[in-house]
């Protein structure tokens, strides 16, 4: 029996799980609770979080150069790519890639290099900003739950299990259709499907810190539950919130990416990288470098960011084990 | 048995509810008038505007709306489309095929890929199979369908003439988009099964199976493969959603038919009884996808059977 704690007692097992929550946020969820958000223990737990990492130096060194890197181009794009990205030159349309234009033209001879560089920006700000305002108010709102309890844990978490119903994507959707196609907007369609994912993870941290031995002590000495929250429960949830944001980065670049492609993203975005993939694929049979290097580029973040996410996470643990 | 499946479909009614609910009040509430999206901004009188009100039921309150909604939603009437003035609903079904296709073939391929080299990975442990085996799913669970679509399209579509690379309707259409979403959803769960299977391998019951003079091939198979099963189940269901979003994006990459083409032309026409019919029909899949899942998994473990009936 013992070792199966990856199990889940049959009551546990609720119609909608962590459902939703982005494949790429699962080895999360996942490796810290064990299928549907019970704490995994002993060696189960340790098996899937080994399974879900990626555990080099090199390999954290280049993720840490790769995103450097595009925050040098979301920042200061002229000093990496020529001032113009939308300067359209039909003599070099469609070249390969080349020592000129090393991931080669599309089809009005844009270089493909130079709207990747100056794409870089707007794909950042829907990253980190829909991250860090979903995941604010998902965090706030799952810590809350998880160590206040009672009605107010299970009124909050049975509305987080119903957006948990909507799989990320389409809980975007339905904000995308709603509101006009602007960037911010698409910031907050974003960041509301990240809320219900990010209260998932941290009520089931805060669950678990509350029953720690050191909240206890600092109850019955005294301290008012506002303290108890501030020096106890937050700092101890920072390192899984950190995590999180961070792999959450990359999944909110790829919703963009996917909206844009879709050809719901933010109209006022030029270029953006989604609709350079997309712009690709009618070219995809004899032009492929107009939608793979977007791809790449975008697949690169992903994982660099879920490398570095790791590596915060284990950095950041006040107490480990 | 029925009692544990009549407890989950108690379970996930409100969920359905609730879902209905925030999708109806998200798409109201947020600005825009419903009739200028019917008239499509065209100069329209008084009497025509009032018309279009007390066509689409705009001029009850909010709450009567959602009321009538439901209601109609529960016999299968979603409303009249805003573009098309056409019940939504038959639109939708001309088109739910296609993604009932993708998606189940999805799934079958995640199931097998998963659990295959999942599997094979945990046999060959420490190996460079092993090795290749982590390398890939990493790669394919961290690629975006929308660059995995067009790789594969370039591979297989272009490169070797082995799959036409769009349009719905035949089986040799069907496969790369179905491997495009599998690619992304197998990699969790190959990670899972081989976990689970280096977990269980080292367990007191297989040694006692083994001094038993068990086959070492009745052991992987019989024992340690179904039990590292466990687990994978629950993840599936999880991964259902996924596929199911995945889906929307793969049917626009592949230009196939389908709810996801519908979903996405409904939105770039504020076409809202399109948009929550679709989505609340996908969410009601997802949860009633999962409630199964909740049954199959209690078919896999006894165990998990005893507690429930308990």
């Amino acid at each position: 029996m013992d070792g199966m704690d990856v199990r889940v007692p049959a009551d546990q097992v609720a119609a909608t799980p962590e459902a939703g929550a982005d494949m790429r946020v699962l080895p999360l969820i996942l490796g810290r609770w064990g299928p549907l958000g019970r704490p995994a223990r002993g060696p189960a737990r340790r098996q899937i979080r080994q399974a879900s990492r990626v555990r080099t130096r090199t390999g954290l060194i280049i993720a840490v150069a790769y995103l450097v890197l595009l925050v040098g181009w979301a920042i200061i794009p002229g000093v990496f790519a020529g001032t113009d990205p939308t300067a359209v030159n039909p003599l070099a349309a469609l070249a390969g890639p080349s020592v000129h234009n090393f991931f080669g033209t599309d089809q009005y001879g844009r270089s493909i290099y130079d709207e990747l560089v100056y794409g870089a920006r707007p794909a950042l700000e829907v990253g980190v900003g829909s991250t860090l305002l979903g995941g604010a108010a998902g965090s706030l709102i799952g810590i809350a739950g998880g160590y206040l309890g009672g009605w107010f844990d299970l009124v909050v978490m049975r509305l987080i299990d119903m957006l948990l119903a909507l799989p990320g994507l389409l809980l975007a959707l339905i904000f995308i259709a709603a509101l006009p196609r602007t960037l911010s907007n698409e910031i907050f369609a974003i960041a509301i499907a990240s809320v219900p994912v990010f209260a998932r993870v941290l009520r089931g941290q805060a669950v678990q810190v509350r029953s720690r031995r050191f909240v206890d002590a600092a109850t019955v000495s005294g301290l008012r539950r506002r303290t108890i929250v501030v020096r106890h429960v937050i700092p101890n949830c920072v390192a899984p919130a950190t995590e999180l944001a961070t792999v959450y980065v990359g999944v909110a670049i790829v919703i963009a990416a996917s909206l844009s492609f879709l050809g719901l993203g933010p109209s006022e975005v030029v270029p953006d990288w989604g609709t350079l993939i997309q712009n690709g694929q009618g070219y995809i049979d004899h032009d492929w470098w107009i939608s793979v290097f977007p791809g790449v580029i975008v697949t690169l973040a992903v994982i660099s960011l879920s490398v570095l996410g790791d590596r915060l996470r284990g950095a950041l643990e006040p107490v480990r084990g | 048995m029925l009692g544990v499946v009549g407890r989950r479909i108690a379970a996930g009614i409100p969920v359905i509810i609730g879902v209905t609910a925030i999708i109806f009040f998200v798409l109201r509430v947020l600005p825009g008038n419903p009739v200028d999206i019917i008239t499509a901004g065209a100069p329209t009188t008084p009497a025509e505007r009032q018309n279009i009100i007390n066509e689409f039921g705009l001029n009850k309150p909010v709450l009567a709306q959602f009321g009538s909604f439901l209601w109609d939603a529960l016999h299968g009437n979603f409303g009249d489309s805003f573009s098309s003035r056409l019940p939504v609903i038959s639109q939708i079904s001309q088109q739910a095929m296609p993604t009932v296709e993708l998606a189940a073939a999805a799934m079958v391929l995640t199931v097998v890929l998963g659990i295959g080299l999942g599997a094979v990975s945990a046999l060959t442990y420490g190996s460079w199979v092993d090795a290749a085996i982590r390398t890939v799913t990493l790669l394919g669970s961290s690629m975006p369908i929308i660059l995995t679509g067009p790789l594969l399209i370039l591979l297989f579509s272009f490169t070797v003439h082995l799959f036409p690379a769009t349009g719905s309707g035949s089986f040799p259409q069907l496969v790369l988009p179905a491997l495009a979403l599998a690619l992304f959803a197998c990699g969790v769960v190959v990670r899972l099964v081989r976990g689970s299977m280096l977990e269980v391998k080292n367990q007191e019951f297989v040694t006692a199976l083994r001094a038993k003079g068990v086959g070492e091939a009745r052991i992987w198979l019989r024992h340690i493969l179904r039990n590292a099963l466990v687990p994978a189940v629950t993840l599936l269901g999880v991964q259902l959603g996924a596929l199911l979003s995945g889906a929307v994006v793969a049917e626009t990459v592949f230009g196939r038919q389908g709810l996801g083409s519908l979903l996405v032309t409904g939105i770039d026409n504020k076409d809202y009884p399109m948009v929550q019919a679709i989505v609340l029909i996908i969410a009601t899949a997802y949860i009633v996808l999962n409630i199964i899942v909740d049954v199959c998994y209690s078919l896999l473990d006894p165990r998990v059977r005893v507690q429930m009936a308990g």
